[in-house]
């Protein structure tokens, strides 16, 4: 994968950070990837791609207000940057035309 | 949140492995998350395991260089592979993949059996004789407390009460002080007779150990005073064992040396000390008291810190408080010192938890050098299989599938491998054990229980993790997609490199283990060779008799006994000599005294071993006369003559012959002792400690061995063979008494040299492993190479080139390989020497000689090994090799 393509994995990272608004940290955003896709998603992998995804300059993090529930330990809120936006664009458009058209071809079976 | 936030040793796993700006984010999350959904503790360690997981594959994926290393472990957890069914699928595909070549398949799953079966044996006698649990309350704070005399440099001699009693009562340090000591009794209601060892334990022994009893009561100070009844603690295997384990038990009486001793407990089955108890009487205190009692050293302490002390502030401030007593009472405590160790230390024998650290260790290097090995093996396969996975790429499959395919594989290998190792293990266990011999402890408590299986199974997985993941992290799937179209087999240089890299690796910790193995081979033949004084000592029979107390009234009893028992036991067909002594050579450091030359006027002092010996003693052990005459019948009525070592009259007179005749003081007595002959030497303290010269009195009324007697009988043909008419000499004087702890001098002997036999034969024995395992790596890599480079050689072949020179150019490779190997192994021993020189006897870790041997070894090892891949290089047909292509 290069830097101008997203992989699977990322793209439903990102989306489940823009699904969260101003919210989105660690549980939130395995918990919307499990809800919404009904896969079993391991934590690290989450936690991996949110690093590289950061690295990448496609999403920003900051630290949020210490919680008593977490032991007195802040949450870590992320925000997709413009370059990921458009990344998640292009990905868009890109499935979407592969998929034109083959409406039909998918209910035959 | 749930109690008592993030465990240790999740946050510990965490801290480790997870980049610092994520870890409070990640420890919050998890929190969060066990909190909203009410996991446990467990959970929480178990997910700081999976995460820990994740960011170590991608780490050593980054590191080693894989392709689009970032991105492995989200492809690795990504639900495309990771589906218990896409894992089951990959398994039958694996085990179908291992059935297809089961050679190769039983080289890797016997290389990992090795492996994982050493670890497994060797973890599981360290679990049952050093990573026991104490069964004490907080045991790492319970001391135990020893002598040390000052020359021969150690700790762990006995005590005295009245410096134990001076001890307590000023340390600050410590909560509270015990001391204890041992005697054996003959319990005669048990049939037969049982010799049992009781624990003579003060009031407050119990409590400073957190022990209480199941049944009854503890000891009270009433019990400790002289003149109290007597009483008795049952430990729970004896009243298992010969009272049927009845509760009314309590308040019955159990006869001991004759004398009726009322039961008033049973201690708690888990109960443990060292050596191990029967029963436990008070140790009563009012004999033991007085001044003259403070040189008299038979006791031990335990004792529990003070809160907030630790053990070396408890060292400092005993050490200080015995100085002190040393300048109050120099005549009792002059070239003593005193320690105190955690209890852990006394329970498991320095010389034990030495030899085992040093074991796990050259075990670790075996399973590396065992893995090394099978990754070299799934690395060549790798290589074989490029078209079947480029195959696979050009179909659609990616990274994500093919990792699954490597690692199930690798799994499963790993898996087998540790299950037959668990067998090899369990079948090997009982033979390390027994090689051992008796110097380990809690040797009966080693199995192959729950824990020890789990440690097999981690074991396993992540040798099959460890030699999965580099061929897997070796795939490069764009290459293989070009590959196909070339429709050639490149030879990949990079495989090539790595995989020298690894015989260079296998080679290096070769070199370590053989040449430990070799030091330890080396201080063994050094130590077998001192000469501990004795003489034939698989002639010699020995074994123990110890009379009841309240059957038999003072000395002049017990000396009839023993003189009647030796005449007894002379007469018996195939007997040569028959001595009695109240301690056996070899097991001296227990009965040492002070004494000076009668005519010393500075009364300079020497330490002496002091023996009760009959006249024959010195002929059925094989002690030499050498001046002077030997001790008779007479001299044990009288009790003022006395015989002495060489050593001792070279210290004293200046040689034997002049030490004859000469006169003798001990300290505190006032009656000279006569030295009436000078025998030879003994290596009282094992071989390797210096030990004091020994004087031997003659058992006797007038200097009495007591009543406890060990018989050494030297026969002409198999000893064992008198044992029956030995015992039944012993009946024939008194049907009631044990003849117990029967065995050869020459085991007693063999002994003294057991640890070092166990570290080297089981050393050597894995030295061999590596050996064979790096000859198997190097073969398997240079015939690998020989026939990647079949086409080539058989170019130069056509070109003229002999099978001599070929021959020498396949060596060549593998000796430098090897060199590398070595050069990177003998830095490494040299560097690592530290760690074995405490079980080294007159041996240097850098020795050249054993550095050598192992040098010319590994060499040998190397050609042999690379030679019949160059053979067959020779005798490539170029016609056959230009064509195959």
């Amino acid at each position: 994968m290069t830097s101008s393509s997203l992989g699977e994995f990322e793209q439903l990272v990102l989306l489940a950070i823009l699904r969260n608004g101003d919210a989105a940290y660690g549980v939130s955003i395995l918990e919307e990837i499990r809800a919404r896709t009904g896969r079993s998603v391991l934590r690290p992998a989450v936690y991996v791609t949110l690093r590289r995804l950061e690295q990448k300059g496609l999403v920003r993090s900051r630290m949020g207000e210490r919680l008593p529930e977490r032991g007195g330990r802040a949450r870590k809120y992320y925000r997709v940057e413009p370059a990921g936006l458009a990344l998640l664009r292009a990905s868009k458009a890109a499935l979407e035309n592969m998929w034109e058209g083959l409406q039909a071809a998918l209910n035959e079976r | 949140m749930i109690g008592g936030g993030v465990p240790v040793v999740a946050r510990w796993l965490l801290a480790r492995c997870v980049p610092p700006e994520e870890l409070e984010a990640v420890e919050g999350d998890l929190l969060e998350e066990a909190t909203d959904h009410g996991h446990g503790r467990l959970w929480l360690v178990i997910q700081a395991g999976v995460v820990v997981l994740g960011f170590v594959v991608a780490e050593v994926g980054r590191r080693a260089g894989a392709v689009h290393a970032a991105q492995t472990v989200s492809e690795i957890f990504d639900a495309e592979g990771v589906g218990m069914e896409g894992w089951l699928k990959d398994l039958k595909v694996s085990v179908r993949s291992l059935a297809r070549r089961p050679g190769f398949s039983a080289i890797i799953i016997a290389t990992l059996a090795l492996g994982i079966g050493v670890n497994t044996a060797i973890f599981s006698i360290l679990r049952g004789a050093v990573l026991f649990n104490l069964p004490y309350d907080e045991p790492s704070r319970v001391m135990w407390h020893s002598d040390g005399w000052r020359e021969s440099g150690g700790w762990g001699s006995s005590q005295s009460l009245p410096n134990l009693l001076d001890i307590r009562d000023q340390a600050s340090t410590l909560a509270d002080l015990e001391a204890y000591g041992y005697r054996s009794m003959n319990l005669a209601e048990a049939d037969p007779p049982e010799r049992a060892l009781g624990l003579l334990a003060g009031p407050a022994f119990l409590s400073i150990l957190g022990v209480h009893p199941v049944l009854g009561r503890e000891f009270t100070e009433e019990d400790n005073l002289d003149g109290a009844p007597d009483v008795v603690l049952l430990t729970h295997g004896l009243w298992q064992e010969r009272f049927g384990g009845g509760s009314d038990i309590v308040g019955s009486t159990v006869d001991l040396d004759g004398t009726p001793f009322t039961v008033i407990g049973v201690l708690p089955e888990s109960f443990e000390f060292r050596p191990d108890p029967r029963l436990l009487m008070p140790l009563k205190y009012g004999g033991r008291l007085g001044e003259y009692n403070r040189r008299g050293r038979g006791l031990h302490a335990i004792s529990r810190l003070a809160d907030g002390a630790t053990r070396e502030s408890a060292q400092a401030e005993v050490a200080s408080i015995f100085s002190r007593l040393a300048e109050a009472y120099p005549e009792s405590n002059t070239g003593w010192t005193t320690f105190v160790h955690p209890i852990r230390e006394f329970m498991v024998p320095e010389s034990a938890r030495n030899s085992l650290r040093l074991l796990s260790w050259a075990v670790a290097m075996v399973l590396l050098i065992a893995c090394v090995n099978v990754a070299n093996l799934l690395l060549v396969r790798s290589e074989s299989r490029q078209r079947e996975l480029a195959v696979r790429v050009a179909m659609g499959a990616r990274r994500s599938r093919l990792l699954p395919v490597f690692l199930s594989e690798s799994l499963l290998l790993g898996l087998l491998g540790g299950a037959a190792g668990v067998v090899l293990a369990y079948l090997g266990l009982p033979v390390l054990v027994s090689l051992y011999g008796a110097s380990l402890p809690r040797a009966d408590t080693i199995a192959i229980d729950g824990v020890v299986l789990a440690f097999a199974a981690g074991v396993s997985i992540l040798t099959g993790l460890i030699v999965g993941i580099l061929p897997a992290l070796r795939v490069d799937v764009g290459r293989l997609a070009g590959q196909l179209k070339e429709g050639t087999r490149a030879v990949s240089r990079s495989g090539q490199r790595v995989r020298q890299a690894l015989v260079v690796v296998e080679v290096a910790l070769s070199v370590m283990l053989v040449s430990g193995a070799g030091l330890l081979l080396k201080s063994f033949q050094r130590m077998a060779s001192i000469d501990t004084g004795l003489k034939e000592p698989e002639q010699v029979l020995v074994t123990n008799v110890t009379l009841s107390a309240g059957a038999y009234d003072g000395a002049e009893e017990w000396a009839a006994f023993f003189a009647d028992l030796v005449r007894s036991v002379e007469g018996i067909a195939g007997v040569e000599a028959v001595g009695i002594t109240n301690r056996l050579p070899l097991n001296g450091g227990y009965n040492v005294t002070n004494l000076y030359r009668y005519d010393d006027r500075d009364r300079v002092s020497h330490f002496v071993e002091l023996r009760y010996v009959s006249p024959g003693f010195f002929d059925a052990v094989g002690i030499e006369l050498l001046a002077g005459r030997q001790l008779t019948s007479a001299d044990g009525e009288e009790g003022t003559n006395v015989v002495v070592t060489a050593e001792l009259a070279r210290q004293l007179f200046g040689s034997a012959s002049d030490a004859v005749g000469g006169a003798i003081v001990f300290e505190g007595a006032e009656e000279p002792e006569r030295i009436v002959g000078v025998v030879s030497d003994l290596k009282d303290l094992g071989r390797t400690r210096a030990a004091p010269p020994g004087i031997y009195y003659a058992n006797g009324p007038g200097a009495t061995a007591g009543r406890a007697s060990i018989l050494t009988i030297r026969v002409q043909g198999d000893p064992m063979d008198v044992l029956p008419n030995v015992r039944a000499a012993v009946n024939g004087l008194d049907p009631s008494l044990p003849v117990y702890g029967t065995r050869l001098l020459s085991d007693v002997e063999a002994q003294t040299v057991g640890v070092q036999r166990f570290n080297m034969s089981l050393f050597g024995l894995f030295a061999g492993l590596a050996l064979l395992l790096g000859a198997v790596g190097i073969y398997g890599v240079m015939s690998y190479m020989v026939s990647e480079r079949t086409r080539e050689l058989g170019v130069r072949m056509a070109l003229g080139a002999r099978g001599g020179e070929v021959v020498r150019m396949i060596m060549k490779g593998a000796l430098s390989l090897t060199l590398a190997g070595m050069i990177v192994g003998v830095v490494a021993a040299l560097l690592s020497g530290r760690f074995v020189v405490e079980l080294l006897y007159e041996v240097e870790p850098n020795d050249p000689v054993v550095l050598t041997a192992v040098v010319v070894i590994l060499l040998g090892v190397a050609m042999a090994a690379s030679y019949l891949p160059a053979r067959r290089a020779s005798s490539v047909n170029p016609v056959e090799a230009l064509r195959h292509e």
